[in-house]
């Protein structure tokens, strides 16, 4: 045979070899079946639909969208994706889906089909859920009005449609792992932390990402020049130079609860829909705690 | 002293009092400038009547009342005035989308002067609460508590399931549905108010003015 088929051959195995090796998988298989278990509680369920912001991804702009319906669109420097209709319709919507679907979703960023999602939806963040709050999550979005309505797709460039790549992507930035409280701090502070790295995936936005988009955990929090939709994201640090250096408690309750700056003013940009759609709904308790965590998250850097 | 450095020394003292008057807010000039200033008093107005609803201020019935007050005068301003189509000179922040939806732009506006007199009917004795009507898109839905179809009844529970009432002394954390305030206190009353208020400059914000993009 020509010595050129052996080559062909050759790095067909060799790219067949990498595959595998870096191909991503779970660290916690079992999580999606074990919540499958887990009886949940839809009036917590409903909290954390707009304080984890599904509402304000998965609702669409117009003035009488459907709730949760999706078709909301956000641009970001890799693409414009466009958010599923998450109401329990069985064709259009989760409605097929059972509790070990959603979590499985929601902490590996997988679908019932095994494909792959787009880390636009914040599964990075979600993972630090725990299966109580997911199954409670998931109990609520069963029980809202089922809405027949197909999103529009993603209109991503060429580059970033195969879907399949994603598995590589994980490798080198999707830390799975579930959330580990903070042994030496308050369960206020590690609530707070809870809710920045999970469900309110502040971290999202506010950490800065490298060139494929992965955040950089290093600098937890320091803000993205770049970021949410092409924005000048702040950062939530409180040392010395950092943004948050000379807030009081007080301006961080404003912010979250009201959307105010120190300076009086109104925030708008992505940070706007945030606090309309989910901070403002956080409990006071539950607002005391990222209070807690922010100004003292020096300490915490993964 | 000679007059001519008298006089010099007038002329640079005019020149640096009238400088950041002319040219003020970044350089703007004209219609620009003079809505930045609009909105810098409404600002201004507003961080005053926070201390009042996050309990680092003992509630004072004259100071939110003065305070909303003056939002309520600048939500006199006729919006065509300060938004002439088109006036997107540097360093306006304005959207253009602003006439493509003037209708929408300027009722967020009246809102915002209606919830300022609700304030100020409150914090002079009379608790009055003003829903927020068409300010949040999406379903319409104002927030945990009332999307729930669990059956009869449950549609408005508020208070026992989310952030529809505040805590006591503590920050209005969501929406409200009441109407009429009858139940609350004028100071209560008074917190929901700028809640709403709020609302309507962060829905504005987010709607009609620019991000802040990397430069």
């Amino acid at each position: 045979m020509p010595r050129f088929v052996y080559w062909i051959a050759g790095l067909g195995l060799l790219a067949v070899g990498v595959a595998l090796v870096l191909s991503w998988s779970p660290s916690q298989p079992t999580r999606p079946d074990q919540a499958e278990a887990l009886k949940g509680d839809p009036v917590n369920g409903e909290y954390l639909a707009w304080v984890a912001g599904c509402v304000a991804c998965h609702t669409a702009k117009s003035q009488n969208a459907p709730f949760l319906a999706g078709d909301r669109e956000l641009k970001t420097p890799f693409g414009a994706f466009v958010s599923p209709n998450i109401t329990p319709d069985p064709e259009t919507g989760i409605g097929s889906w059972s509790t070990a679907d959603f979590v499985r979703a929601m902490t590996q960023g997988v679908s019932p089909e095994g494909k792959h999602y787009y880390p636009a939806f914040p599964y990075t963040s979600y993972a630090k859920m725990s299966d109580q709050d997911l199954a409670d999550l998931k109990s609520f979005l069963d029980r809202i009005p089922a809405v027949k309505a197909m999103p529009r797709d993603h209109d991503l460039p060429l580059p970033f449609r195969a879907r399949a790549a994603l598995t590589f992507w994980k490798t080198l930035y999707f830390d799975d792992a579930p959330f580990k409280a903070h042994l030496g701090k308050s369960k206020a502070w590690n609530r707070g932390y809870y809710y920045v790295t999970g469900p309110g995936h502040c971290t999202e936005c506010h950490t800065p990402r490298g060139l494929l988009g992965g955040l950089d955990a290093s600098r937890h929090l320091e803000g993205n020049p770049k970021g949410g939709r092409n924005e000048k994201v702040p950062g939530l640090t409180a040392g010395k130079g950092g943004n948050l250096e000379k807030w009081s408690r007080s301006d961080l309750a404003l912010a979250l609860g009201n959307g105010l700056t120190p300076d009086g003013d109104s925030m708008g940009g992505s940070m706007g829909d945030v606090v309309t759609f989910a901070t403002r709904f956080l409990r006071p308790d539950d607002r005391k705690s990222v209070i807690d965590y922010l100004l003292d998250a020096g300490s915490d850097k993964p | 002293m000679q007059p001519f450095v008298v006089g010099l020394s007038i002329l640079a003292g005019a020149v640096m009092v009238a400088a950041p008057i002319a040219y003020g807010h970044q350089g703007a000039t004209g219609v620009v400038k003079e809505r930045m200033m609009l909105m810098d008093s409404i600002g201004k107005a507003t961080k005053s009547l926070a201390p009042y609803f996050t309990a680092e201020k003992p509630f004072d019935a004259g100071a939110v009342a003065t305070a909303a007050k003056t939002i309520a005068n600048e939500g006199e301003a006729d919006l065509h005035q300060f938004f002439p189509k088109g006036s997107l000179d540097k360093p306006s922040e304005a959207l253009p989308v602003i006439w493509d939806r003037w209708d929408r732009f300027q009722m967020l506006f009246e809102e915002m002067k209606a919830q300022a007199e609700a304030i100020v009917a409150s914090a002079e004795g009379t608790p009055t609460v003003r829903p927020l009507h068409n300010v949040m898109h999406g379903g319409g839905a104002p927030g945990p508590g009332t999307t729930m179809p669990m059956g009869p009844g449950m549609m408005n529970r508020g208070p026992s399931v989310g952030p529809g009432m505040m805590s006591p002394g503590g920050q209005a954390g969501g929406p409200g549905i009441l109407s009429g305030g009858a139940n609350l206190s004028a100071e209560q009353a008074a917190q929901m108010g700028f809640s709403h208020l709020t609302q309507i400059c962060t829905t504005c914000h987010t709607e009609f003015r620019k991000k802040k993009a990397k430069k």
